[in-house]
């Protein structure tokens, strides 16, 4: 089940967002809050989500100009 | 009772799509796993009457993100002998079905919505916490700012 692809490893930390957006709009319906905290929160989630996918996006097309594999176990340093 | 099957369903789907994600060999199909875990969230939020938040998340982060997502992954694929067109007929069927089943069933649970009001919350969110939509704001426009140049560095390095 490991997986060493860099894109797939962002892919899961994508989900684990997702996961967590689930989390917490089930919680804030639980506890029926009125307040702008739990819009706010999710808001900040999903943007740290949006800027993942679009950092993401940028770097796999760097790199796979450059030709660099992206089996992470290959990887020792970080070279710009 | 309909509801409760409807719900283990989603929540399978979403399971299973998240296995997917990791099991598949080929990026392209790990990023369309994401997608289907993306539109089962959604429905989740529906099955939780937030219809707003489902909507967003539906239009945001499958209709925006995983079409870039797919988009930018099958450009590459399509070098070699990946075809997308393929997957098209699945995905119209595929959504056509999960329209079916939330349409067609009552998903919605007798809890309140997020926020009470989304007036109040929103005036609350621009008053008091304004400084964390500043900070949202930033990191988002650093992001793209950071992506255009990465975008940049590969266009001079291919021309």
């Amino acid at each position: 089940m490991t997986n060493r692809n860099f894109i797939v490893i962002m892919l899961g930390i994508e989900l684990i967002l997702t996961a967590s957006t689930i989390a917490l709009v089930s919680f804030f319906d639980y506890s029926q809050s009125s307040g702008a905290g739990g819009i706010i929160l999710l808001f900040s989630i999903w943007t740290v989500a949006s800027v993942e996918i679009i950092t993401l996006i940028a770097f796999y097309v760097y790199m796979k100009s450059r030709g660099f594999d992206f089996d992470v176990s290959k990887l020792s340093k970080m070279k710009w | 009772m309909q509801a409760d099957i409807v719900f283990i369903a989603i929540s399978l789907l979403a399971a299973a799509s998240a296995i997917a994600l990791f099991a598949s060999r080929r990026l392209l199909h790990a990023v369309l796993a994401l997608t289907i875990a993306f539109m089962s969230s959604s429905l989740l939020f529906f099955y939780l009457g937030e219809t707003f938040i489902a909507l967003l998340q539906l239009f945001v982060f499958v209709g925006g993100l995983s079409t870039y997502l797919v988009v930018a992954v099958a450009a590459e694929a399509a070098r070699g002998k990946f075809e997308l067109y393929v997957f098209i007929p699945l995905a119209v069927l595929f959504v056509i079905g999960l329209s079916e089943i939330v349409i067609n069933s009552n998903l919605s649970l007798p809890a309140p919505a997020l926020p009470a009001s989304f007036t109040g919350a929103s005036i609350e969110a621009l008053t008091v916490y304004y400084p964390v939509l500043a900070m949202l704001l930033i990191l988002l426009f650093s992001a793209v700012i950071g992506s255009i140049l990465i975008i940049r560095k590969f266009v001079r390095l291919v021309t």
